[in-house]
């Protein structure tokens, strides 16, 4: 009793953690894996280990009346990028703080690499976060900042420091162990607390909207270093953003977030052109919104009719029927914009420019079809060329398969 | 402005402890050190010193403890009665120090029976320990209520226990403030002289009691030159407090 | 941005007893009762007790009524009242415009501010009192200037006079009134001020009505802090006052430490204290403790 308790304790101090009948402890070193403390109960989730590498199952966080994530079901893959995407209040920063272990979620189970870690603290978790103020410890260097992770795991001195200076060159960032993280920038800064996150080489990676303090050309540029980095160390890693573009960018599949739930998730490609929800689809990318009724079905296409007015012809699919309510939408740029009739093509409409937005890399017109329909067309400035001009008729032509579809049940 | 008002009448005392009579007339004939060489020899007046030192130390470190672990739990915890309680440790501030002095005596006296006479130095250090502590509180307490918390969820994730990212992390950025806070507290508890007038013995004598039973009787030169001295040592820390409280907004950048 | 507050509970805000970790889970729910807790309790027993301890005492002791019957003692509490609410509104009426003043200085910051009013604090009060000698005694600088100036024939007896103890007070409690007042005016949204003048007030109306309102907490920490310190007053009366300006806590002090009659004394400290504890309610209840705490740190 006495030996099991002693065990514990010096788990709980020195991060060593032993099995309280072998005592042995087996530490942290590449290609090893931590193994949790006595008092944690194991469950090994029902999925297959290789293919989940975290899971969240059924999980809710409630605080007072409100549920910051409502009965969230989630799983990503060993080497994955994942991203949580939604709006503020959404709950995605709450979900990435319940697996890195700084919440406790009110119901559900979360498990990394198979075990439940439900019980245990963060600090027992083997993940890595990174802020999205960075949270580098002001009174320490760089040094002591990156290798902080590595005291608390005892690696042996030489180690610590040639770890710490492999992972500073791999950041871009070689040779500023001496420095104190007020003497250096923001980008810098961030490529620290990204350091200091990896060198530990958790089991995943957590960033919490690391780019949003850095202006727009640098978060461009720490975009694709992230990504590069993260490829290259295979590490599984889960980032949350309110940008669209960035999860886009970033991400092998993206999960969207609104109110506590998920909303949809998959891929960008899925997600941008095959979205299943209004909100995704409105979220992500920009399109023209239109009520609409399924009129005919067809042996290969289907015809919406939008409103009183125009009819939209889209390429047959299974899952509607005729009389089906459903938002049909259209990308700004799928809105193909011709000074003239074209001769054949579905989806010929006919109208005046309302507004024109030059916007450099494209065009952005405001055309009026109907008194109740404008489509908003964007096209790219490939050519320099005098626009169509604001009151001129523009001829408005959309391909079959361009025309997404959102059921409204 | 008025602030020479509150500052002028204590410049006097630094000039009149120059002064070469007995009694001080205005203005001084002449400047003189040689009340200082006294207060060297006068050893009622040096055992003073070294009980308000001893008093002083102590009941600061206990204060700057105390204070610290209170201000700490104040700010990060939330439970009922949490404003009641910070009103309750803040009151000795606001408390006449008469009462202090007189109930403390009382109690102590009466239900604990620690006669005075061995017990002096306990009646103070515990008694100015009390009025010290909401300076400690006060300053400490403003800074840990600043402090990103997400700095110590980063200490904690990168595999720190509590106990670890309060002693790499949380204390040494909140130091310099408790710091200040104690460097306040010992000035005041070098001052104090109407709660402390309760609890000494002729043995236990502090500065302030020392000067103020000077007052009634004579006024000895030597006790110009003694709270020179003083004001000097607590212009001292004074300096040391503005220096380390420059220090928090350095350290961390902001 | 996700709407985290910049003090969002973190794992160590274990209010709810969140965390169960082996043996530290006990100590989870723990951490807050222990921390504040024994801040707290020290006060409590080497504070609170003893005043309650003392006023249990009194009751026994000396009967209250003596005390409003002798015209001594009822003397004595009329002055300290007397005092303590001359040494406020003088010190309001001095400090605020002070106050005031400071809180507009675009040049200085907030820190170097509280620094220099807290600076008087920490050279000895005592000292600071008893160096009224040098300027307001017999021999002292006022009566000198006066005398050489041929204005008077004898030095004027400005010590030992009401007067120079409510000086003595008023000196000490300036920084005290100064400060809530400062902080008050300071960290009132400027915009409040633009727009009444925008409205068409003129100065002194936008003062009266929206800068001098919107100060009142500060006004009244101000005068709450010096009115009790003032009331329980000891070392100025001792100091620079006679016998006949004897205060309250003068009182208690002889009857304690003189007399020896404790039973008296303890019932005089009830009093001291009832009254001062009467004023923190009402203030409590009015404004709330806790500013104070916003107002010093």
């Amino acid at each position: 009793m006495l030996i099991s308790s002693c065990s514990k304790w010096r788990a709980l101090t020195s991060s060593q953690f032993c099995q309280p009948k072998t005592k042995e402890c087996a530490r942290s070193r590449s290609g090893e894996r931590l193994l949790l403390g006595p008092w944690r109960s194991v469950a090994i989730s029902e999925v297959d280990q290789e293919v989940s590498f975290v899971q969240l199952v059924n999980v809710s966080k409630v605080f007072g009346e409100t549920s910051a994530v409502d009965h969230v079901n989630l799983e990503v893959k060993k080497g994955e990028f994942l991203s949580l995407l939604g709006p503020s209040g959404c709950g995605k920063t709450t979900t990435l703080r319940i697996i890195a272990g700084f919440e406790r979620p009110t119901e559900g189970s979360v498990y990394i690499k198979g075990e439940l870690v439900n019980d245990v603290p963060p600090y027992l978790r083997n993940t890595g976060m990174v802020f999205q103020n960075y949270a580098l410890f002001p009174h320490k260097k760089v040094f002591a900042n990156v290798a902080f992770g590595l005291k608390y795991r005892h690696f042996p001195k030489d180690e610590i420091k040639d770890r710490v200076k492999k992972v500073l060159e791999l950041v871009q960032l070689p040779g500023l162990e001496q420095r104190y993280p007020r003497q250096l920038s923001g980008g810098q800064q961030q490529r620290v607390a990204l350091a200091r996150a990896l060198v530990i080489e958790p089991d995943v990676l957590l960033l919490d909207e690391p780019l949003s303090n850095l202006d727009a050309k640098l978060r461009a540029q720490m975009r694709i270093e992230l990504r590069q980095i993260q490829k290259r160390v295979g590490i599984t890693t889960i980032f949350v953003t309110h940008d669209q573009e960035e999860s886009m960018t970033l991400s092998d599949r993206v999960v969207v977030m609104s109110k506590g739930s998920i909303v949809e998730q998959g891929t960008p490609y899925q997600l941008y052109e095959e979205p299943k929800s209004h909100f995704v689809a409105n979220f992500i990318g920009q399109s023209n919104f239109m009520d609409g009724k399924i009129s005919e079905i067809s042996e290969r296409s289907m015809t919406v009719s939008i409103g009183r007015g125009p009819t939209l012809t889209i390429p047959r699919r299974n899952d509607c029927r005729e009389g089906d309510d459903v938002t049909a939408f259209i990308r700004y740029e799928r809105v193909q914009v011709l000074p003239a009739k074209p001769d054949d093509g579905a989806n010929v409409l006919n109208g005046v420019v309302d507004h024109v937005v030059f916007l450099g890399t494209n065009y952005v017109y405001h055309i009026t079809v109907s008194p109740d329909l404008v489509l908003t067309a964007a096209e790219a400035n490939v050519q320099k060329k005098p626009p169509p001009e604001k009151g001129s008729r523009v001829w408005v032509r959309v391909e079959p398969e361009n025309v997404g579809l959102i059921r409204k049940t | 402005m008025i602030y020479a008002f509150i500052l002028v009448p204590a410049a006097f005392v630094i000039l009149m402890s120059f002064h070469p009579a007995v009694i001080p007339t205005f203005p001084p004939p002449s400047v003189t050190f040689k009340w200082y060489i006294e207060l060297a020899r006068d050893i009622r007046l040096v055992k003073a010193v070294s009980n308000s030192l001893i008093v002083g130390i102590s009941a600061t470190i206990l204060a700057g403890i105390i204070g610290t672990m209170t201000s700490i739990g104040l700010v990060r915890y939330r439970f009922r009665g949490r404003e009641t309680l910070s009103a309750l440790v803040i009151a000795p501030m606001v408390f006449p120090e008469i009462i202090l002095g007189a109930s403390l005596l009382t109690f102590m006296l009466r239900i604990l029976a620690l006669p005075l006479s061995r017990y002096s130095y306990l009646y103070m250090i515990v008694g100015h320990t009390v009025f010290i502590l909401p300076y400690v509180i006060m300053n400490v307490h403003a800074r840990v209520y600043g402090l990103d918390r997400s700095l110590e969820e980063a200490a904690m994730n990168l595999g720190a226990n509590p106990v670890q990212t309060f002693g790499q992390v949380t204390l040494p950025l909140i130091l310099p403030s408790i710091l200040s806070g104690m460097l306040l507290a010992f000035a005041m508890s070098l001052d104090d002289y109407t709660a402390s007038q309760f609890w000494v013995m002729p043995q236990t004598e502090t500065i302030p009691v020392r000067i103020f039973s000077a007052l009634r009787t004579e006024l000895p030169p030597t006790i110009n030159a003694l709270a020179t001295l003083l004001i000097l040592t607590t212009l001292l820390l004074f300096y040391l407090q503005v220096m380390v409280s420059r220090r928090v907004s350095l350290r961390t950048g902001r | 941005m996700d709407p985290d507050p910049p003090n969002r509970q973190s794992p160590l805000d274990k209010g709810s007893g969140e965390y169960r970790v082996g043996i530290l889970g006990k100590t989870a729910k723990l951490g807050p009762v222990l921390l504040v807790g024994l801040g707290v309790s020290y006060v409590s027993v080497f504070l609170f007790i003893p005043i309650i301890f003392t006023a249990v005492l009194s009751l026994e002791g000396a009967s209250y009524q003596h005390i409003f019957t002798t015209e001594l003692y009822r003397n004595i509490l009329l002055r300290s009242l007397r005092v303590a609410v001359e040494v406020s509104v003088l010190s309001l009426v001095l400090g605020y415009p002070v106050a005031y003043y400071l809180a507009k200085l675009t040049s200085m910051r907030r820190e170097t501010v509280v620094v220099l009013l807290m600076f008087p604090l920490f050279v000895s009060f005592l000292i600071r009192t008893y160096s009224w000698f040098y300027v307001i005694g017999s021999r002292g600088l006022v009566n000198y200037i006066l005398l050489t100036l041929g204005l008077i024939e004898s030095p004027i007896k400005f010590l030992f006079t009401e007067g120079a103890v409510v000086l003595g007070l008023v000196n000490w409690s300036l920084p005290l009134m100064i400060l809530p007042i400062y902080s008050a005016v300071e960290k009132m949204d400027n915009n409040l001020i633009e727009m009444s003048k925008n409205l068409g007030a003129n100065e002194i109306s936008t003062f009266r009505q929206v800068t001098f309102p919107l100060s009142l907490p500060g006004v009244a920490s101000g005068v709450m802090l010096v009115f009790i310190l003032s009331f329980g007053a000891y070392i100025t009366p001792a100091i620079l006052g006679g016998p006949e300006q004897a205060m309250i806590a003068n009182l208690i002090s002889a009857l304690y430490l003189v007399m020896f009659d404790w039973p008296l004394g303890t019932a005089m400290s009830v009093i001291l204290a009832v009254i001062t504890l009467a004023i923190v309610y009402l203030y409590n209840k009015i404004i709330g403790l806790n500013r104070l705490l916003e107002a010093m740190g």
